[in-house]
């Protein structure tokens, strides 16, 4: 067994971009990053940020919790193991969650490590810090002038998880730098919605796709379906194509990436009944927010596919090919 | 309006050679059909079944579209067959099989990033089987036209391309028509044959449904049927 720490930073202020869901290991050759037991275990650290009391910090992180627990397709519980006075990122065994003042990471909110096996993809621990640099509201409805602390748990959750970041979602470059979100279709979209926003609170279908397919519970496997196909540009792949399927039924908006060698995807958990299938370049932010390709393609068209897409129930549907045009 | 005027002679002839066949009930017996069988084809009308758009949360809790659908299902010629149990001269059971290929259409429009609009299709199998009732509104006479009422409810399933799918929903269908009896006899097996013609609204409450209520959808059709 070879033990990794995986390092990611994860929910910005205001850069970066967003896929479809994904899960850490996917597509690289390696096992999916998950916890093999259940409750998974947490501390928080004894120490609270302005605004943010320790005893707040944890109720509130328990209520993020509680929002991936009580996923009905999804089986995964949490326990709150205490307070520590550990911090976030020493690998001595313990998932810690906590504030840290990281004024050099101006753009981070939170970040989640994992120390994994890479054989297995088993998750021996995994921590969270909130970057105590920002100003952080726990209140109900939210401060229009600080970042929303579950919000932006839930986000980190998801990575605590073993999820990657969804890039459904819209951003334009700021004029001042970086880039600005116009819309968020998954709360594991990498960029924040900004101050004073709470709907990261509540999961997305996309969300609700991703941890399920990750820990899936009772008839979730064969209640729902999936779509596969490839992405291709000219006679080759369209590498890291970001593909969403929209139920238009159901209004269920989810994606996943061409991430095959040849430009093939494959995205489950899926409603059963017909999708629009509709395929865009990742050029709404930096491409590793995703992932590490060096190949990602990203000079194309934004195309549908020109048929609806079965997502049979229990199973995955007929190979589509979407063909995208140069830009 | 001088056709105008034989129709009216006609209905007047009709309505009173039936009021004239009112008379005490006549006791079914062994010569009179049974089962009637009928085998047709017709229309069936499209409908639209609803329009979604593909929302982002956007900023200031106001949605950002990403791009907008409207679906509808197309037109189709379903194929209709229909056993029924006569109950009585005026009352018949029956159970009706319906199938047709429509497409399922969806076109998309306001694509966020300029994307042109494209309509998308997937062609499906749709079934029907619903029982109900027919009544006849006068008995039956060789050469008169018969007109009827009828009502029913049932399944209704779609099997998508590939058959990786079924969808299934309840149907209920209201409606009436006209049978013209050809042959009407007492003796054989066969008892009577003649043509019918159907009209009906279907109104489904879920399988290819919209979500927001029962898609309707007008059907007509023409069928031969034998009376055993």
């Amino acid at each position: 067994m070879t033990r990794r720490l995986l390092h990611l930073a994860f929910v910005c202020a205001w850069t970066a971009p967003a896929l479809a869901y994904s899960h850490f290991g996917t597509g690289v050759g390696t096992a999916r990053v998950h916890w093999t037991e259940t409750p998974v275990r947490w501390l928080a650290t004894d120490r609270g940020a302005p605004g943010v009391t320790s005893s707040v910090f944890q109720t509130t992180l328990a209520r993020a919790f509680t929002t991936w627990q009580d996923v009905p397709t999804a089986s995964i519980e949490f326990v709150f193991a205490g307070f520590t006075a550990a911090e976030p990122f020493d690998e001595d065994g313990l998932s810690v969650i906590g504030f840290q003042a990281h004024p050099e990471m101006d753009r981070v909110l939170g970040a989640t490590t994992f120390l994994y096996d890479d054989e297995t993809g088993e998750l021996i621990e995994a921590d969270i810090f909130f970057n105590s640099t920002f100003e952080w509201s726990a209140a109900a409805a939210g401060d229009p002038d600080r970042f929303d602390l579950e919000s932006v748990a839930v986000h980190e959750i998801g990575h605590f998880l073993g999820l990657g970041h969804s890039a459904i979602g819209e951003t334009e470059i700021r004029p001042e730098g970086g880039r600005r979100v116009l819309g968020s279709g998954a709360v594991m979209f990498p960029i924040s919605l900004g101050r004073g926003s709470i709907v990261d609170r509540e999961l997305q279908p996309d969300d609700v796709a991703g941890v399920s397919d990750l820990y899936p519970d009772g008839n979730f496997e064969n209640a729902t379906g999936g779509v596969r196909g490839r992405v291709r540009r000219g006679t080759g792949p369209a590498k890291g194509a970001h593909v969403i399927v929209f139920n238009p039924r159901s209004g269920e908006l989810i994606g996943g990436f061409a991430l095959g060698d040849d430009g093939g995807f494959q995205i489950l958990g899926l409603t059963p009944g017909p999708y629009v299938v509709r395929v865009e370049p990742l050029d709404d932010a930096d491409i590793d927010s995703f992932f590490t390709l060096d190949d990602v393609d990203i000079d194309f068209l934004v195309t549908y596919y020109p048929r609806l897409v079965v997502a049979p129930s229990g199973g995955v549907g007929d190979s589509v090919d979407v063909t995208v045009r140069p830009k | 309006m001088k056709p105008l005027a034989i129709c009216c002679v006609f209905a007047v002839f009709v309505v009173s050679a039936d009021a004239r066949a009112q008379g005490p009930p006549r006791r079914a017996s062994s010569a009179d059909p049974h089962v009637e069988l009928s085998v047709g084809a017709g229309f069936l009308g499209g409908s639209s079944l609803g329009t979604a758009d593909a929302d982002l949360r956007g900023r200031s809790n106001q949605p950002f579209q990403l791009f907008e659908t409207s679906s509808r299902i197309r037109g189709s010629v379903p194929l209709e067959v229909r056993l029924g149990f006569l109950l009585g001269p005026r009352y018949v059971f029956e159970i009706r099989g319906a199938w047709s290929r429509p497409e399922l259409e969806t076109s998309v429009t306001g694509d966020a990033e300029a994307a042109p609009p494209v309509t998308v299709v997937e062609r499906v199998d749709q079934y029907s089987l619903d029982l109900g009732v027919l009544v006849n509104l006068r008995r039956a006479r060789s050469g008169s036209i018969v007109p009827f009422i009828s009502g029913g409810a049932g399944y209704v399933g779609a099997v998508h391309e590939g058959l990786t799918l079924l969808e299934s929903g309840i149907g209920f269908r209201g409606g009436g028509g006209l049978k013209y009896p050809l042959v009407m006899q007492r003796r054989g097996r066969i008892k009577g044959a003649g043509i019918r013609a159907d009209a009906a609204l279907i109104v489904m409450t879920s399988g290819l449904a919209a979500e927001n209520g029962g898609t309707r959808q007008v059907t007509a059709s023409g069928s031969l049927y034998l009376s055993f």
